[in-house]
């Protein structure tokens, strides 16, 4: 008898994935990650809560999302089919409304009427802002001074819809240090107050929980694309920083005969602070309540890290693409600043679509493979957002 | 009891009340921070954590985060550690507080072995849980961490777990003073020295008076944690004012002994 080989089985009940994972957190935060362990097994269960959520991702966010094939691509690559994901569609023009509005339920639930957030491109605090409007929630987002500068527009988002957006001066002033915040506010709020983390990264049930309100993405590839073209892709490609459209891409699709590949960010060079790409250049370690793969020096200090995409700048990954990568099923590897801004471009001049930064990192990753396989081969980039928000760098380069 | 037993534990089953005092190595510099060490030992404190700079330490407040930046860029390394450990060792019972990321770079095995040779009493890792630390230092006795709104529970079972002390947070939040939550912490201590008492319960997290020492004790609290007001006495009096207030603390701590 052949046995049944899945990887969808994790984590396990401490939250590992493999070795991945865990929960490395202050004991204060104990009680509340027991607590969100509990309520969400709890609330998968629960009709009422599914119904809301899929009444809330079709009616507000604008699901299910396109999958474009992406005709002018595909022929200036001269190899596979490019096929486009289409989540830059959705409401706030990124995927990170599936979590936030997945989350905002969760605290909806909980009675906890506070949300608090950390953001580093703005675009997880825009999202976290629209659903604390959405659900009438007081709205937290700690975002690093640098990255206020730089993505100012988002800035002014989030506090036209009523959120209070507190700049963190610490440390590196970017996205590590605004999730330090974030948990420190937790911490000491933890009884009134969500932490609505935008990635799937943290402690456990974090990486879980988000990876789950984000596979709806996956989902709708599996069943959108057999429905048009007769059989899943034979390609799967999204962009990793934290992982979150990846994790939510691939998690359906890991025990299906599909190849599955993250683009990492690769900076400006390999060696360590010139790139944001923790599973192909980094190492294992603990960061921000997780064991999993991360930029750090060799006594184990989180250093620095590059990228041009603010989305994709942070040292660590989810505990999950760690265990993937480790076992194989992924193949994670780097974009360069300079093969994503020329993508971003590109795309722009042949599709009429400007991608996110992030994405076009995904995209580009997506071209290089094209170009080695046959033109019957079929690939889906998820296009994870739109790029308005990196005109001014992106042109002002 | 045997001639390994640290000398906290004797001084606890003596009926003492113990003062741990926290300091960040390599805070200023690493050498005034050694002599701060020393400063600590001339006071009396009964246990000297040795706080080892992490880049993100997320269960500390901004006195201590602001003194273990300035720390990093003196450039420390887990040598001093051993080092100070190690002369700490002849006077009093030093521990180091650090996290969990700096022991896997090291090697858990390493770092264990080390801290042994080092003369380390216990370590208190504020992100390796009890259900955590046992996989990863086994070897270094543990002081883990009771918040305030851990269940009663769990309580037990952190104290079961401990092998060191009990360390007993007094309030929701990071490291730094502000007020007790006095009702459920007094329950908490009962509660915990009813199932637990050959180790002593320490309480921090907030200590920034003799008052609020008086009544720690008061509560039951075997012993107090004192380190963020004890970098606040230093910028603003130095040295002299670090060693005024453990000996102060250390007076208070004397008064609630046994026999004294």
């Amino acid at each position: 008898m052949e046995t049944i080989k899945t990887l969808k089985n994790v984590p396990d009940q401490h939250g590992f994935f493999g070795k991945f994972g865990g929960q490395y957190a202050p004991e204060i935060l104990k009680p509340a990650l027991d607590e969100l362990v509990e309520a969400y097994s709890r609330l998968r269960q629960n009709q009422e809560f599914h119904d809301e959520l899929y009444r809330l991702n079709s009616t507000y966010s604008g699901r299910p999302t396109p999958i474009y094939f992406a005709n002018r691509l595909t022929g200036h690559a001269g190899g596979a089919q490019i096929y486009l994901k289409r989540e830059d569609l959705l409401h706030g023009g990124a995927h990170k409304i599936n979590n936030a509005i997945g989350q905002a339920l969760i605290a909806k639930y909980l009675g906890k009427n506070r949300l608090i957030a950390e953001t580093g491109a703005g675009q997880h605090g825009t999202a976290t802002a629209m659903v604390g409007a959405l659900f009438g929630m007081e709205t937290v987002i700690y975002m690093g001074t640098k990255d206020i500068e730089r993505q100012l527009p988002n800035v002014k988002r989030m506090k036209l819809m009523g959120a209070d957006v507190v700049p963190v001066n610490k440390g590196s002033k970017t996205l590590k240090d605004a999730v330090n915040e974030a948990m420190r506010d937790w911490v000491t709020n933890v009884e009134t107050s969500h932490y609505l983390i935008g990635s799937v990264v943290g402690p456990h049930p974090f990486p879980m929980i988000v990876r789950d309100f984000q596979s709806v993405i996956g989902e709708e590839i599996k069943l959108e694309f057999p429905e048009k073209y007769g059989k899943l892709p034979d390609i799967v490609v999204a962009c990793v920083g934290g992982g979150s459209n990846a994790a939510g891409t691939f998690y359906p699709l890991v025990d299906e005969n599909v190849d599955l590949y993250g683009a990492e960010a690769g900076g400006i060079g390999e060696s360590a602070g010139n790139n944001s790409a923790s599973l192909s250049l980094g190492s294992s370690g603990i960061i921000h309540g997780a064991y999993t793969y991360m930029i750090q020096n060799r006594e184990g200090h989180i250093i620095p890290t590059h990228s041009v995409s603010a989305g994709l700048d942070y040292p660590g990954v989810g505990p999950e693409h760690a265990f993937w990568k480790e076992c194989g099923r992924v193949k994670y590897l780097p974009v360069s600043d300079e093969e994503a801004l020329e993508t971003f471009k590109l795309v722009s001049k042949l599709e009429g679509i400007i991608p996110a930064l992030e994405s076009a990192h995904a995209i580009s990753l997506a071209l290089k493979l094209a170009k080695e396989k046959s033109k019957d081969t079929r690939i889906v980039v998820t296009l994870s957002g739109r790029g308005d928000k990196d005109l001014d760098s992106v042109l002002g380069m | 009891m045997d001639a390994t037993t640290p000398k906290f534990k004797r001084k606890h089953s003596n009926g003492e009340k113990l003062v741990a005092a926290y300091w960040v190595l390599g805070y200023p510099s690493v050498k005034e921070s050694m002599s701060i060490f020393r400063t600590l030992n001339e006071a009396g404190a009964d246990i000297i954590e040795i706080g080892y700079p992490y880049s993100d330490p997320v269960a500390d407040g901004e006195t201590i985060q602001d003194a273990i930046q300035k720390a990093l860029t003196e450039g420390v390394h887990l040598d001093q550690l051993w080092k100070v450990s190690s002369t700490i060792a002849n006077y009093s019972d030093p521990f180091v507080m650090t996290y969990g990321n700096i022991p896997f770079q090291f090697g858990l095995e390493a770092f264990v072995e080390k801290a042994k040779q080092s003369g380390i009493a216990g370590a208190i890792f504020p992100d390796l849980l009890p259900e955590v630390y046992p996989n990863v230092l086994k070897g270094i006795p543990p002081a883990f961490l009771i918040s305030p709104n851990t269940s009663l529970e769990r309580a037990e079972f952190i104290a079961q777990q401990s092998q060191s002390f009990i360390y007993l947070i007094t309030r929701l939040g990071t490291t730094g003073g502000r007020n007790f939550q006095d009702k459920r912490l007094e329950k908490l201590i009962h509660s915990i020295k009813s199932k637990r008492n050959d180790i002593p319960l320490m309480v921090g997290f907030g200590i920034s008076s003799q008052s609020q020492a008086i009544q720690a004790f008061e509560q039951g609290a075997d012993g107090i944690i004192v380190g963020s007001e004890l970098i606040k006495k230093y910028q603003t009096g130095g040295k002299s004012q670090v060693l005024e207030f453990v000996s102060e603390l250390k007076e208070v701590a004397a008064q609630f002994s046994g026999n004294s």
